[in-house]
Formats: C-alpha cells, structure tokens, sequence
C-alpha cells in the first residue's frame, strides 16, 4: 500500500488532530490550579496558562469537527450525557473551555476566576479520564487495558512539564511527579507494545498500512514521549521537552488510531483458519 | 436470544451471494457500503477440513454495541428487538463501526452518515419476509421472529442449533441474535467436532 492510499483511508486524521490538542489543552488547563493545591508549585494560575488551554482545547474541537460526516449535527453529541462516555467527554471539554474563558472574564485573584480555575481543573481531569474511557470497546483489542489512562498520564505531563516552563524554579516534588509520570508512561507503552503484538492474533487491522510498521511507530512513540522530553526536561530545557512532548503527543495518537485492531468475524475465521493450518501440517486434525 | 435475527444452515448454505444482491437491491446501497457479506470459511484450502460459508449482516444483538455506543441517539431497539438506525439523527462520528465486533456499520461517505441492516423492518411490517431471506434458493439464510427459538426449527435441525460456532465469536457479550445450525454428514460433523476441540485446546 503506498503511503498516499494510507494517507487517504486514515480518515481518523482530524480525530488524532483533535485528541493530540485537547489532551494538551486540558492538561494545561487542569494541572496549574491542581499543582498550586498539592504544593508542586508556589504560584498561583495565571492568564496566560488559560491563554494556551483555551487555544489548544478550542483548536481541538474545531478540528474534530471535521471528522463528523454532518457537522451541522454535533449538538447531538451531547444527547447521551449521563450514561454515554463520548457525550461525557464532550460535554467536559466544552466546561473545560467555558471555565477558560470564565478566567478571562472574571477579574485574576478573585473569587469568581477562583471558581473558574476550579471547574477548569476538576472538568479538565473528567475531561481527560472520559477520552480514555470512550475507547474501551471489547471488540478493540489495542486500546485495551492501559490505554484508557494514558490520556489523563500525557495530559498531565505536558501540563507539568508546561508549568515548569512558565515558572523559574520547579520545586523538588514537581520534578519527582514529572519523573513519576514519566516511569508511569514507560510502563504503559511496554504493555502497549505487549498488547499490538499479541492482538494480532485477535484483530483485524484497521489500517494494515499502518500497522505493517507497526514496530517502528511505536519505537518512534517511545523516543517522541517518554525518552526524550525526559532527556530534554532534566536538561533544564523544559521549553525544548514541551515541544517534543506535543509532537510525541500527535503521534502518540496516530499510533492509537493507525494500531487499531478490531474482532470481527473475518479476524476470528483467520484466526481459527491458521489453527487449522498448523494442525493439517502436523497431521493432528484427522 | 430474545429478538428478531436470523438462522442459518451451515449445511445448506452454497455462498452463491443471492442473499447478498437481494438485499442490495432491495435497499439500493450507497456507494462503497456493504450490508450483508459471504465469508467462505475454508473454501479448498483444507479439502478434508469443515467447510462453510458465514452469511453475516446486522445480528440485532440483545445488548447492541452500536446503540449504547452512539452519542447521537441515532440507534433504537424495537420491541421485536430489531435494531434501527435513523439516518437523520446520525452525525456521522463512526463510533458505532469502531464499537461493532462484527463489523456491520457502514459509513455512507455522500450522506456523511452511518448505515446498517435494519432487518427489513418495512417489508416486515407488511407480512412480508426479509429480502435476503425471500431471495435464499437454497432455505440455509431464515428469518427467526422475536422469541423463536432453537424449537421453532423442525427437526431435524432443531436439536443441533447453537451459535457457538468456529470462526463466529462474540467478543463484547452483544448477544447476536444469529443462531447456526451446524453441517450434517456424519464426517463433516466429526471434522467439525474436532475443530471444536481443536479450538478449546
């Protein structure tokens, strides 16, 4: 398959756009006030970390817009609130963006931006925990455990990692937090790698494409996100560390979506096919 | 198995694909999207092996993955249990196909909304049978109405109906309102036991 056929069928494109922004831009949005709370940071949120979420966030969903097939229909997306994930999902980053915004109006160090901070950081966790949570479909094997988590780590990574940009000096439990996020995102991905090799045997490939290189790609994930924003961070170039993280986070999520393996009734007959084939080799069936 | 699905007769189904044209004509399907396929399970590859043929469509699950995936409300239970999409309510996000272990949703690129197998609903309500079902020369693809069970069948296929058939899963417990009616002959069921055996292992 030639890379512009991959290109051309991945129409998951404006989503891995959309996820990549939004997890960066709730991150940003949620880590300020909640590291302030914990004590990894002796500064209260500003303007201008709003300023990044709000335009992050924003960017996101206008982008996964174009993913919708009648985008004049996306207030329907809200119609399952309450018991449908990726309603709760979006209806967490639309308060998640209304709280940004909620900073701007509001005067900076008053109760109400207080407020605003508040449900900024608390919609933007739900936020990140609901994206994890609309990809866990049985019938997926990829996505399966950890990967549900693995927005909330990321997001809250580059949200720390983001802070320490901003502020001069990062205090010693910011950097063990960093760290720690860091070990929590190498541990995902060996799972990860773990469950792409072994659910081949399951799945059916959404992108064969793609998942033809899969190895590579998920190399590159490790080196983009974990490696070296760690390398870069405990460098002191945390501005540096941002940047590779953001780009680790646009392929962290074509690695989610191009890696998909889904259970269909063709995977499962290729499945029990191959059985078949090596019990004939072996002169076991009959 | 409450609702309506269908049954089909490993035994008798040739793969000719006339369940496959009945029902593309019968609903006019949009460019690029499938409703109903053939899967040939081991078609000459091992002559001495079960072979069949998987007609598979919309399984009108119990506990349909579409439906409780859909944020849009697009998907609806009937009371016969047939499980409906309305194109006007879908916004096209392709959730459902990413749900769906059987991969049934289609994405119909000109609308920008999803389609599915609705069972023939219309034709139903008429006292009509499903155009896949009506166009089977060989009676393997049969409609089973809400509550049928394997009783309903005669004989001699009722004692052997069962849905737990190799190369057939039901990975997210959807309950797929397909049943199965296994191969006769005494060496395709022999085979076909040992392939069960086989998979246990």
């Amino acid at each position: 398959m030639s890379r512009f056929q991959i290109v051309r069928t991945f129409h998951e494109f404006p989503l891995m756009l959309f996820a990549a922004l939004s997890i960066a831009g709730a991150g940003a949005a949620a880590t300020p006030p909640l590291a302030y709370l914990f004590g990894l940071v002796h500064r209260a949120p500003e303007r201008v970390e709003a300023r990044i979420a709000l335009f992050l966030l924003g960017s996101g969903l206008l982008v996964s817009l174009t993913h919708l097939g009648r985008p004049e229909r996306m207030a329907r997306a809200l119609s399952g609130v309450g018991h449908n994930p990726l309603s709760t999902e979006v209806l967490a980053a639309c308060m998640t963006l209304a709280a940004c915004v909620g900073v701007f109006i509001f005067p900076p160090g008053g109760l109400p931006a207080f407020v605003m901070w508040g449900i900024a950081a608390s919609a933007g966790v739900s936020f990140l925990v609901a994206l994890g949570f609309v990809y866990r479909l049985e019938g997926q094997i990829a996505w399966s455990v950890p990967s549900e988590w693995v927005p909330l780590v990321l997001g809250s990574l580059y949200g720390l990692i983001a802070l320490s940009a901003y502020t001069s000096r990062a205090t010693s439990s910011l950097v063990t937090v960093i760290l720690v996020l860091i070990a929590i995102d190498a541990g995902f991905w060996a799972v990860r790698w773990h469950n792409v090799e072994r659910g081949f045997i399951y799945g059916q490939p959404i992108h064969p494409g793609i998942f033809a290189a899969r190895r590579r790609i998920l190399i590159l994930r490790f080196l983009l996100v974990t490696v070296l924003p760690g390398l870069a961070y405990f460098s002191a170039m945390p501005v540096i560390a941002l940047i590779i993280l953001g780009i680790g986070l646009l392929h962290d999520r074509l690695a989610f979506y191009g890696l998909a393996l889904q259970r269909t009734p063709e995977a499962e007959v290729s499945r029990v096919e191959s059985i078949l084939h090596s019990e004939f080799d072996a002169g076991k069936f009959l | 198995m409450s609702g309506a699905g269908f049954t089909l007769d490993l035994g008798r189904c040739v793969g000719c694909g006339a369940c496959v044209l009945a029902c593309r004509l019968a609903n006019r399907w949009p460019e690029g999207v499938s409703w109903r396929r053939i899967l040939p399970f081991n078609l000459e590859r091992y002559p001495g092996g079960p072979a069949y043929h998987f007609s598979l469509a919309c399984n009108h699950c119990d506990n349909p993955a579409c439906l409780t995936a859909c944020p849009a409300g697009a998907y609806e239970k009937r009371g016969d249990g047939i499980v409906l999409l309305h194109a006007q309510r879908c916004m096209g996000c392709r959730y459902c196909a990413m749900a769906c272990p059987f991969g049934v949703p289609s994405y119909d690129a000109d609308a920008g909304v999803m389609t599915k197998c609705h069972l023939c609903a219309d034709r139903l309500d008429l006292g009509l049978k499903p155009a896949c079902t009506d166009a089977c020369p060989t009676g393997a693809l049969r409609l089973r109405r809400p509550g049928e069970g394997a009783e309903m069948i005669p004989e001699p296929y009722g004692s052997g109906e069962t849905a737990d058939i190799p190369g057939f899963c039901d990975p997210a417990s959807c309950g797929p309102n397909l049943s199965f009616i296994p191969p006769r002959g005494q060496i395709r069921m022999r085979l076909f036991r040992r392939l069960h055996e086989v998979l246990k292992q």
